[in-house]
C-alpha cells in the first residue's frame, strides 16, 4: 500500500510539469503580458524594466524554466497585478472553493442515494423513469444557465437568498446546489445501476429468505456494497466538480481559486495562473488519491488487488532491468 | 430523610422557572437603548475588482474610490468642482510665477492610522516613490523647509501639479510604516477609514473599518465592504435583493428596472469616458488625412449611441473632458456626419493615390458595446466606400498591439477617462505615453502642452483650444461620443459624492436600518 501510495505520488511530477508547461505556452500564444494591463500610466522606460524583470523579452521556455525553478524551491511566483506571492494568494482564496466543493460534494451524496434507491426499487415504474429523466437533465444543464436561473428565481423574484457573494452561511445555497445538480445526477445514475446489479444477487435473497424486509436488506447489505462504485466515481468527478467550480464562482461572484484563476487569465497574469493550477492539479490528485485508499479500507479485496497489482508491476520492471 | 431531600428540590424548580419567568418579562419590559437610525455596515457592489493596498502602485478607478476613503492627498479635491482644496496641507501657494516650485503648508497633529504621526518626510518619502508617468514627468524633488512645511520642485513648469497632488496616485504613506513592513507598510493612510486585511480578499471584496483617530470627522458607519460583481446584471440583483446598499455602474439596458423600482435611487450622469477612434498616423494607412478625414465624415455618432442603447450619451466633438476649463466645441470646421463629404475625400484620395486602402480596426470584441460600436462604424465607412475589417481582440491584446514603442494597428477603438483639468490631455497626445494611441510626436502639438503648462488660466486655455483646433481638424482621433455612468442605491441613504470625474468618494456614506 505504501508503495502504491508513493508510486501515486510520483506520477504527481508529471502532472505538475505538463500543466505548468501547457499553461506558459498557452498564455504566450495569446497577445499581451500581465504587464499591458497595468493601470498606472507607467512610462515606457518604467514598462521595458518590468518586461526584463520578468523575463518577456526572452522567450516562453527562459520564463517557463525560471519558474520551475522557483516551484521547486516552494516558490509559487510573485504577482505585479496583485503584488503578492501567489501561494498566499491561492491559500487565501482556497477554503473558499472547498467550502463550494464540499458542499456540493456532499449534497449531490446526500440527494443521489435516496433518489438511486427509490428509481431502483420501483425500477421501471413511472417513478424510476421520472428519476431517469431528472438525472438526465441534471448532466444537461450547464452551471451558467443553471446559476443564473437559480440566481433569478430565489434572489431575484422571491428575495429568499442572496444572490451572490460569501456574505452569510446562506450565500452558499445557490452555488453548491449549481456544482451539485451535475454530479447528483451522475451519481444517481450510477447508484441507481450498481443497486440494481446487486439486487440481483443471491444474498439478497438470501436476506429475504432470513426474514429481512426490502428497505433493511438495501439499507444494511446492498447500499454498502455499491459505496465502492460510488466512492469511485465521487473521486473521478472531482476534476469536474472543480472545474464546474470556475464556472459557478463566476456566475456567484464566489471568492474561490476559479474566479482568481479566470481574473488571472483575463490579466495574462500566467504567474499566477499556473500557480492556480498546478496547485489544483496537486489537490484533485490528492484527493483521488484519498479516495482510492478510502476505496481499499472499505473492500479488503481492493487492496489486496492493489498490492497485488503493485508487485506484479514491480516484478516486470526489474524482470525488465535484468 | 427522603422526604427531607426531595422537598426543596420540588420547591426550587418552580422557583427558578418562575425567576427566570419574571426575568424574562422584565427584560421585556426594560427599555432597550435607542437604536441609531444608520447601519452599522454598508455594502457596496462595484465593477472592478480591488487588488492592492498600495497608492503609489496602481491607479484606476476602481482603486482610487477606496484609497479616497482609506488615505488622504496634500490637496484634496472640492466635492463640487474639483479643484484641488486643503488636504493634508492646509496652505499652499508657488514660490514664484515659473510654476516650477510648489510651497506647502503641512497640518499638524495628524496621525497615520500605524500610530505614526504625519510630518513633512513623509511627504518627501511619499513623493519620492511616485510611479506614475504623468506625475513622474513633471516632478524633480522634495525638500524639508520646516517643521510643517515642504517645497516641492518640479522638472519645468506645470500649473497644473496641484491637481496631480490631489489625486490618489500621491497619497500619503507614513515612511516610518513602509520602512518597517515594506510589504505592508504603505496600507496605513491617515485618511477616515482602514483596511481590515483579515476580512479582505484581493480580487473580491475589501472590508474597511472607521479610523477612529482620524482628524476629519469621524462617519456614522463603522464598516463599508466594497463587493466585485463582474456581472452587471448580478450587481442589480443584489441591490434590488437587499444584499448591498449601493450598486456602482448599471448595464444600459437595466437604468429603466432600476428606476421603476419604488426601493432603489438612482443617479444617471454623463461620465468621463471618451469612447473614440485612433489612427496610428506613423504608418499607412493612418498617415493619410485625406482617408481619416473620409472616416470623420462618415460617422454618425447618434446611430453609434443608439446602438449600443446608452439612453444618457452625448455625442463628442472634441476630445477634450467636457469639465476641463478649455473644453470647446466650437471649430472653424464642421466634420459631422456628412455621407456626401465622406465620398468626396475618398474620391480625392483615389485621385492622389490611385487606390483607396482598406482599414483594419483593432477592437476588444470582449466588450459587446465595443463590438457593436466597431459593427456600426464599419457599416457606416461601408456606405462611403470605406472597406473596414475588424481585428478582435481582448483588452491585452488591445494594448499589448498599440504601445507606443511597437505599435502594431492601423486604427482602434478604445475609452479614456478623462481628469477635468487642461493638462490631463497631455496622455492622448505626449510622446512615449501608452495612453498616446495616435503615435504623436507632433511638434506643435508638444510645443503647445509645454506653453500652457507654464502660462496663467487663461492664456493656458487659449493654448488648450488651439490643440484642440489642431487636434480636431487633424483627426488623428476620432471622438465618438461621453458614456453614461450610473449609481444606484437603497432608498435612504446618505453621504455619497459623485465627483464631477464619475468617481464616487464614500467616506460618509450611511443607510438606513
Amino acid at each position: 500500500m505504501g508503495k502504491y501510495i508513493l508510486h501515486r505520488l510520483l506520477l504527481l511530477i508529471p502532472v505538475i510539469l505538463g500543466v505548468s508547461l501547457l499553461v506558459f505556452v498557452f498564455m504566450d500564444l495569446a497577445p499581451g503580458t500581465m504587464l499591458d494591463n497595468l493601470p498606472n500610466d507607467l512610462s515606457e522606460a518604467e514598462i521595458a524594466r518590468l518586461y526584463h524583470e520578468y523575463g518577456y523579452d526572452r522567450s516562453v521556455f527562459y520564463r517557463y524554466g525560471r519558474y520551475m525553478l522557483g516551484f521547486v524551491r516552494g516558490d509559487l511566483g510573485y504577482s505585479y497585478i496583485y503584488q503578492t506571492g501567489v501561494l498566499g494568494l491561492y491559500l487565501q482564496r482556497l477554503p473558499a472553493t472547498l467550502a463550494l466543493a464540499g458542499a456540493a460534494v456532499l449534497l449531490a451524496i446526500a440527494l443521489s442515494v435516496p433518489l438511486a434507491v427509490l428509481a431502483a426499487r420501483r425500477h421501471g415504474s413511472a417513478t424510476d423513469q421520472g428519476i431517469s429523466a431528472l438525472a438526465v437533465l441534471g448532466m444537461s444543464m450547464p452551471n451558467f444557465w443553471l446559476g443564473i436561473l437559480l440566481m433569478l428565481l430565489f434572489a431575484h423574484t422571491l428575495h429568499l437568498l442572496p444572490s451572490g457573494g460569501m456574505q452569510e452561511p446562506a450565500s452558499l445555497i445557490l452555488p453548491s446546489v449549481t456544482l451539485a445538480t451535475g454530479l447528483m445526477a451522475s451519481l444517481t445514475r450510477t447508484e441507481r445501476t450498481a443497486l440494481l446489479e446487486e439486487q440481483q444477487k443471491d444474498y439478497v435473497l438470501l436476506a429475504r429468505a432470513k426474514g429481512l424486509t426490502g428497505p433493511q436488506v438495501t439499507v444494511r447489505h446492498v447500499l454498502r456494497n455499491t459505496l465502492v462504485p460510488l466512492l469511485t466515481v465521487v473521486a473521478m468527478q472531482l476534476g469536474a466538480v472543480v472545474g464546474g467550480a470556475v464556472v459557478t464562482e463566476n456566475v456567484f461572484s464566489w471568492p474561490g481559486v476559479g474566479r482568481l484563476l479566470v481574473d488571472a487569465i483575463h490579466e495574462r497574469d500566467a504567474v499566477t495562473a499556473t500557480g492556480c493550477l498546478i496547485m489544483t492539479a496537486v489537490m484533485i490528485s490528492l484527493i483521488q488519491l484519498a479516495a482510492d485508499i478510502l476505496c481499499a479500507l472499505i473492500n479488503p479485496q481492493l487492496r489486496g488487488r492493489i498490492d497485488r497489482d503493485r508487485a506484479i508491476g514491480l516484478r516486470r520492471e526489474g524482470g525488465g532491468a535484468a | 430523610m427522603k422526604q427531607h431531600k426531595t422537598k426543596p428540590f420540588r420547591q426550587t424548580v418552580p422557583a427558578l422557572l418562575a425567576l427566570l419567568i419574571l426575568a424574562g418579562a422584565l427584560a421585556g419590559c426594560t427599555p432597550q437603548q435607542p437604536k441609531t437610525g444608520w447601519k452599522s455596515s454598508v455594502t457596496i457592489g462595484t465593477d472592478a475588482a480591488f487588488r492592492t493596498m498600495d497608492p503609489q502602485q496602481i491607479s484606476n478607478a476602481a482603486h482610487d474610490q477606496v484609497f479616497r476613503m482609506v488615505y488622504d492627498t496634500l490637496l484634496a479635491p472640492d466635492p463640487e468642482t474639483g479643484r484641488p482644496g486643503p488636504g493634508l496641507a492646509d496652505s499652499w501657494s508657488w514660490t514664484d510665477g515659473s510654476y516650477t516650485a510648489l510651497r506647502l503648508h503641512l497640518r499638524e497633529g495628524v496621525r497615520f492610522q500605524s500610530g505614526d504621526s504625519f510630518g513633512p518626510e513623509d511627504v518627501v518619502f511619499t513623493m519620492d516613490r511616485i510611479t506614475n508617468s504623468t506625475v513622474k514627468s513633471s516632478y524633480d524633488r522634495t525638500e524639508i523647509t520646516g517643521p510643517s512645511e515642504v517645497v516641492i520642485y518640479l522638472s519645468g513648469p506645470n500649473a497644473d501639479f496641484p491637481w496631480h497632488l490631489a489625486a490618489c496616485t500621491t497619497a500619503i504613506v507614513s515612511k516610518k510604516a513602509v520602512e518597517k513592513d515594506p510589504e505592508a507598510g504603505a496600507s496605513y493612510g491617515t485618511g477616515a477609514w482602514m483596511f481590515d486585511r483579515a476580512n479582505t480578499v484581493p480580487g473580491d471584496h475589501v472590508t474597511l473599518v472607521r479610523f477612529e483617530d482620524c482628524w476629519k470627522e469621524k462617519p456614522v458607519t463603522e464598516t463599508i465592504v466594497l463587493r466585485y460583481f463582474a456581472n452587471e446584471s448580478a450587481r442589480l440583483i443584489a441591490l434590488e435583493n437587499g444584499e448591498i446598499d449601493c450598486a456602482i455602474t448599471l448595464s444600459y439596458n437595466e437604468y429603466e428596472i432600476a428606476q421603476k423600482n419604488q426601493d432603489l435611487e438612482v443617479n444617471i450622469f454623463v461620465g468621463t469616458g471618451l469612447n473614440y477612434l485612433a489612427f496610428n498616423t506613423t504608418a499607412e494607412p493612418g498617415d493619410r488625412e485625406l482617408l481619416r478625414l473620409a472616416v470623420a465624415y462618415a460617422i454618425d455618432r447618434s446611430a453609434i449611441i443608439r446602438s449600443v442603447g446608452d439612453p444618457a450619451a452625448v455625442p463628442a466633438v472634441s476630445v477634450f473632458s467636457r469639465d476641463a476649463s478649455a473644453y470647446t466645441e466650437k471649430f472653424s470646421e464642421d466634420l459631422s456626419y456628412d455621407p456626401a463629404a465622406a465620398r468626396e475625400m475618398i474620391a480625392r484620395l483615389r485621385l492622389t493615390s490611385g487606390t483607396v486602402p482598406e482599414l483594419k480596426l483593432l477592437v476588444n470584441t470582449t466588450i459587446q458595446s465595443y463590438k457593436t460600436m466597431a459593427e456600426v462604424v464599419q457599416e457606416q465607412c461601408r456606405q462611403a466606400g470605406i472597406t473596414v475589417t475588424l481585428e478582435e481582440t481582448d483588452g491585452s491584446g488591445l494594448t499589448a498591439r498599440s504601445k507606443f514603442t511597437s505599435p502594431e494597428h492601423q486604427v482602434l477603438l478604445y475609452t479614456i477617462f478623462l481628469n477635468e483639468y487642461n493638462s490631463d490631455i497631455s496622455r492622448l497626445f505626449s510622446p512615449g505615453i501608452s495612453s498616446n494611441k495616435a503615435v504623436l510626436t507632433d511638434e506643435r502639438v508638444i510645443s503647445l502642452l509645454e506653453d500652457a503648462r507654464r502660462a496663467g488660466d487663461a492664456e493656458a486655455d487659449r493654448l488648450y483650444k488651439e490643440l484642440q483646433t489642431l487636434a480636431h481638424d487633424s483627426c488623428w482621433y476620432i471622438p465618438l461620443f461621453y458614456g453614461s455612468g450610473c449609481i444606484a442605491w437603497r432608498k435612504g441613504v446618505e453621504g455619497v459624492v459623485l465627483r464631477s470625474t464619475g468617481r464616487y468618494d464614500f467616506t460618509y456614506i450611511r443607510a438606513p436600518r
